[in-house]
């Protein structure tokens, strides 16, 4: 039999995974960390939408420490492929 | 920041930008190139798309090293079934990454690995970014590892890539409600891990 390398055939997969074994345990939602309360007005601030600065300065602390870490995920936002990578991909294609 | 009408509103812009329609059609014209037997012409497909994917994937694996060998073997079958490809060819290669990653954190034992472990640079913009070794960027690399994958995903795609929800919901074949939700409690969930030592 061939195998299926149709990307979306894979992603049904993960819709049904199989039962987890000890090689491989189960990989969706097995731990649901405790959560805190995040402030509406943040999630809203973070999810692009017009937030009255009022509503996200009585956040406080909450504000400051989402503030930082859209500071840190900003420049995530802004990595680049390591300038090497397409070259070896290019070369292993021509390989094949 | 805007001000409209004595109210002062605050607004995140950093979505990213889905391909255009005259893009997609740019993208079919060089896989049918690459299929006629020019296979250089797939180094423009790399090149177009292969910073979003290598941000998705050092976001789920939380190493660069790994999100390197994930996005090569990627794009290489890519490569080998692009005749498969039906409508958007970022949208296509963005489920094969996915997947990998998926594939890479079924099989993987450890649940972090700190960037300063990799041989490889992180790909960060300036090096003034990659040296920036700041307690948040470790702590909150630890705290994403931390997150059920699905979670993880949903924060990394919306934070990390800039993606819309609209955007998220195309790729992942799932509803922009369901995809909010996720992110809201990803949100709570690292706010949780993270307020003993930030709030």
């Amino acid at each position: 039999m061939m195998d299926n390398l149709d990307p979306r055939e894979e992603g049904r997969e993960e819709a049904a995974p199989r039962k987890p074994t000890e090689q491989e345990p189960a990989m969706t939602d097995r731990e649901v960390p405790l959560s805190a309360h995040t402030p509406e007005a943040i999630h809203a601030w973070l999810d692009g939408e017009n937030v009255n600065e009022s509503a996200l300065q009585a956040a406080g602390k909450e504000y400051e420490f989402w503030r930082r870490v859209e500071e840190e995920t900003g420049k995530r936002r802004r990595m680049k492929t390591p300038s090497p990578l397409a070259g070896e991909i290019m070369r292993a294609i021509k390989k094949d | 920041m805007t001000r409209v009408k004595g109210y002062t509103s605050v607004v995140k812009t950093t979505q990213a930008e889905p391909p255009q329609e005259d893009q997609i059609d740019a993208d079919q014209a060089i896989i049918d190139r690459v299929l006629a037997g020019d296979r250089e012409s797939f180094a423009t497909l790399i090149g177009r798309y292969s910073d979003p994917l290598y941000r998705h994937a050092v976001g789920m694996t939380g190493s660069p090293d790994d999100a390197a060998d994930i996005l090569q073997n990627s794009f290489i079958k890519a490569y080998q079934h692009l005749g498969e490809v039906r409508g958007r060819f970022d949208a296509w290669v963005f489920r094969i990454v996915a997947n990998g990653c998926k594939d890479w954190l079924k099989n993987i034992r450890r649940t972090h690995l700190s960037y300063e472990e990799d041989d490889q640079p992180s790909g960060y913009e300036t090096p003034e970014e990659e040296l920036d070794r700041g307690e948040l960027r470790g702590d909150l690399d630890e705290a994403l590892g931390a997150l059920p994958p699905s979670l993880r995903e949903a924060f990394v795609m919306k934070h990390v890539e800039g993606r819309s929800y609209e955007e998220m919901a195309e790729l992942l074949e799932t509803s922009v409600g369901a995809l909010k939700m996720r992110v809201h409690r990803a949100r709570e969930a690292l706010q949780k891990l993270l307020e003993e030592r930030y709030l």
